[in-house]
């Protein structure tokens, strides 16, 4: 008897664990893809942000003497034999072209040093004096402080230099943080803006999307579908073909201006495209789709009862609005605005071809060095503290709101 | 001369508790006319959402002070729309809303001073039982000192105390209940809705919450408006029941008089259970009257002046008054009858039978007498007395 209940429990368990593993084999496609393409590619760029291995690769035995180099002294003789023996023992060109760019970050004019060096490297003849004397020969600056010091910082494992560009700062010779030359900070300011276009576009979302949604809500069945297909448009139109229309309709021959004249309202045209008038315009209608819908959902899933019961208690309605209606939509308030928030932060298109020279983005930058100059670190580095910043965000409303409740579980 | 089958002396000097009653009283005692003091009073009020169809219908109804009130009907009978006309939330096309005398048709409906208990509770889920309660009181920029005795007094009543500062969703569907009366009645309201509150509860707790709130009713002294489709919470909590049947008021009377004396066919069908046999009347004399069935039995009953010679009508005869007849009795009323089906519900017995009209007729019988030969297919016969039968025309 006991051991047919046994069969039987062993039978029921064992169906339990097939069914386990079916449904975590169905979710292993999701979870893979994700891996593949979502974290790897993260991970990655996480680390090209403090990666370092440009000159180590290069130069080796170099890196292993330049940690024993005593800041502010000149640096020791083994240093010189060990650039030596790296630079007759290179082949790469790759690589020597990697570390004089990555030198280069570090003092200007160390490309020139390193490339002249690969050059003519090989056809001097070795063993007249010592090798410090025989760098100096190749070019003095090899044995400038400076230049020493940068070497030493270019061959650490990992780099601080580009999150301390990021932040319009750098390490100097005697391994200080300080601020770089007024003439060259641009990222915080350019950071600051970003989140000062980020914020305003999604503020502006919110005041025109909440009293949409609210129509979406209220309007006849008809008329809600007429006005949120006119919201959806954009949603379905090319992000490029979009924004040259503004460009069209806002420039100083377009639609807006020609006629603002016609009718005498204004005398000359209207600056409002290439500048921050034309961003807010063009981004806020790029946008609004993302802040209009989580509202609107969540709207929607409101029972008008609230409303009612707050009239029934003698609160004015928009008192019970406002006391009522608005915290219960919160979670989709804090759902558009981190959307709408996020993707302005990352939006590069739109800014690049609407702001005009003035009104970059830190995206501007990103594109910049991994199109432009191919320095993977600032660009990597842009994009972590862009990372950290919505990442913070989204947990600092999380907190407030619940994280739960902005996915949409109850 | 009397008809045989009823004592004269009874038809003449009885108490008049039958359908007589109700068809000879004029309007006044408990019917839609002017109350002494309302507090609510609906004069000539109709509304109508599509043109032509009113859901409530030329309206006259009188609501005393302090009474328990009950709208009963069936879905679409107009009874939730006239309360939410009282509460502001519909607007009446034609007709008066007062209350405390004063008209309320284009008030808004936040500054009606009214309670409402909503169906779905509507306890806002953002807020705390605490702070659900004192919204009514905040919003009457009440000094914090009061508000929060008042909560806590409100809470006592409704036997919430303890649950104050948990959210609306922990709590159970009769604990949000009693919150959701607590706070339509923290700011004394004179007059409070309540909309089939307890549509969303069990039977039992529907039953304990029916005795709980006619125990406030009783303590407060306001008058207690309240809507649902459940005769027998109906019957159970109301000082007087409107019926109302496609947005008209059908009868408004106390539940005894509601049950016993219905006024017409409709509150007679509606209240609890009714058979009914049609015929039609071949004599009338003194408040009586033969009438012969479908199936040509001859009945005898005490009829209202509304009936007249020749009228086609509808006899209605509660199940519990009526009787299986011992074989062979020689007396008024008794129908031949086809057993279909015999059902114990633990307090009675209910038989179902035909007669030879095929009308279904449904027997109460007492659980302690099980009836014998009353096997599906049996023939019987039941029999039921003239006074306990009402007549309205068919």
């Amino acid at each position: 008897m006991s051991s047919i209940a046994l069969v039987e429990y062993r039978r029921l368990a064992s169906a339990r664990v097939f069914r386990r593993l079916a449904s975590f084999g169905l979710l292993l496609p999701a979870l893979l893809l994700l891996f593949l393409f979502f974290f790897i590619p993260i991970g990655y760029i996480l680390f090209n942000s403090v990666n370092n291995s440009e000159v180590r690769t290069a130069f080796p035995r170099a890196s292993v003497e330049a940690a024993r180099i005593v800041t502010g002294k000149p640096a020791h003789p083994a240093f010189y034999d060990a650039l030596a023996e790296d630079f007759s023992t290179l082949k790469d060109t790759r690589a020597l072209g990697e570390a004089a760019r990555r030198l280069n970050y570090e003092v200007v004019g160390y490309r020139t040093v390193v490339l002249k060096t690969g050059r003519t490297f090989g056809s001097r003849p070795a063993g007249r004096g010592d090798n410090a004397a025989r760098f100096a020969e190749i070019d003095e600056r090899w044995t400038q402080p400076d230049f020493i010091a940068g070497f030493t910082r270019a061959t650490r494992l990992l780099t601080p230099y580009y999150f301390l560009r990021a932040l319009d700062m750098r390490e100097d010779d005697s391994g200080d943080v300080v601020r770089v030359g007024e003439d060259v900070r641009v990222f915080v300011a350019t950071l600051l803006r970003t989140l000062e276009i980020s914020g305003s576009v999604t503020i502006l979302c919110l005041l025109i999307g909440y009293p949409l949604a609210g129509c979406l809500v209220i309007l006849p069945r008809g008329l809600s579908a007429l006005l949120l297909f006119s919201v959806l448009v954009p949603f379905w139109t090319s992000i490029l073909v979009r924004t040259s229309s503004w460009i069209v309709v806002l420039s100083k021959e377009g639609i807006i201006n020609s006629t603002l004249l016609k009718l005498g309202i204004i005398t000359e045209p209207m600056q409002l495209v290439f500048n921050r008038t034309g961003l807010y315009i063009t981004m806020v209608h790029v946008m609004l789709p993302f802040m209009v819908l989580p509202i609107y959902s969540v709207m929607r899933s409101v029972p008008k009862t609230y409303l009612r019961a707050s009239l029934s208690l003698g609160a004015h309605p928009i008192l019970g609005f406002w006391k009522v209606f608005v915290p219960l939509t919160m979670p989709g308030i804090a759902s558009g605005c981190l959307m709408t928030f996020i993707i302005t932060v990352g939006y590069y298109i739109t800014p690049t071809l609407v702001g005009g020279p003035k009104e970059n983005m830190i995206t501007y930058f990103i594109a910049f060095f991994v199109n432009d100059t191919i320095n993977w670190g600032m660009a990597a580095a842009l994009g972590t503290m862009l990372l950290g910043i919505v990442m913070a965000l989204y947990f600092t409303i999380g907190k407030v709101v619940g994280i739960h409740r902005i996915v949409g579980l109850k | 001369m009397a008809l045989s089958c009823i004592p004269s002396a009874s038809v003449a000097a009885g108490p008049l508790s039958f359908s007589q009653q109700a068809h000879l009283r004029p309007a006044g005692e408990h019917g839609p006319a002017l109350a002494r003091d309302p507090v609510v009073r609906y004069a000539g009020v109709s509304r109508s959402f599509v043109p032509g169809l009113f859901v409530v219908d030329n309206l006259d109804l009188d609501v005393e002070r302090g009474e328990f009130i009950t709208f009963l009907g069936p879905s679409g009978s107009g009874k939730t729309t006239t309360l939410m006309l009282l509460a502001g939330f519909e607007l009446p096309d034609a007709g008066r809303i007062h209350l405390d005398g004063r008209e309320i048709q284009s008030v808004p409906p936040h500054r009606r001073n009214i309670g409402v208990v909503f169906q779905n509770y509507s306890l806002f889920p953002h807020l705390t039982i605490n702070e659900n309660i004192a919204y009514p009181l905040r919003v009457r920029r009440m000094p914090a000192a009061e508000i929060e005795d008042r909560v806590r007094r409100a809470l006592d009543m409704v036997k919430m105390s303890g649950f104050g500062t948990r959210l609306p969703s922990m709590l159970s569907g009769g604990q949000q209940q009693r919150v959701a009366l607590a706070r339509a009645l923290v700011f004394d309201p004179p007059v409070i809705l309540m909309d089939e509150p307890l549509g969303a509860l069990d039977k039992n707790l529907r039953e304990h919450m029916q005795l709980e709130i006619k125990a406030i009713h009783e303590r407060l002294g306001a008058t207690f408006i309240y809507v649902t489709h459940d005769q027998s919470e109906a019957l159970t909590m109301s000082d007087r029941i409107a019926v109302f049947d496609s947005g008209r008021l059908s009868q408004i009377a106390r539940p005894e008089t509601l049950y016993n004396n219905p006024a017409n066919l409709f509150v007679a069908d509606f209240m609890g259970d009714n058979n009914k046999i049609a015929g039609r009347v071949t004599r009338i004399e003194a408040g009586a009257a033969q009438i012969v069935a479908g199936d040509g039995t001859e009945l005898c009953c005490q009829v209202g002046p509304g009936i007249a010679q020749d009228a086609a009508v509808v006899v209605c005869i509660r199940p519990e008054r009526l009787a299986i007849a011992a074989p062979g009795e020689v007396a008024p009323n008794v129908l031949p009858v086809t057993v279909s089906k015999l059902s114990f519900l633990g307090d009675h017995y209910r038989l179902y039978a035909a007669n030879r009209a095929g009308e279904d007729v449904v027997l109460k019988l007492g659980s302690r007498n099980r009836p014998d030969d009353c096997a599906p297919g049996c023939q019987i016969a039941i029999q039921f007395s003239p006074r306990d039968c009402l007549v309205f025309p068919a």
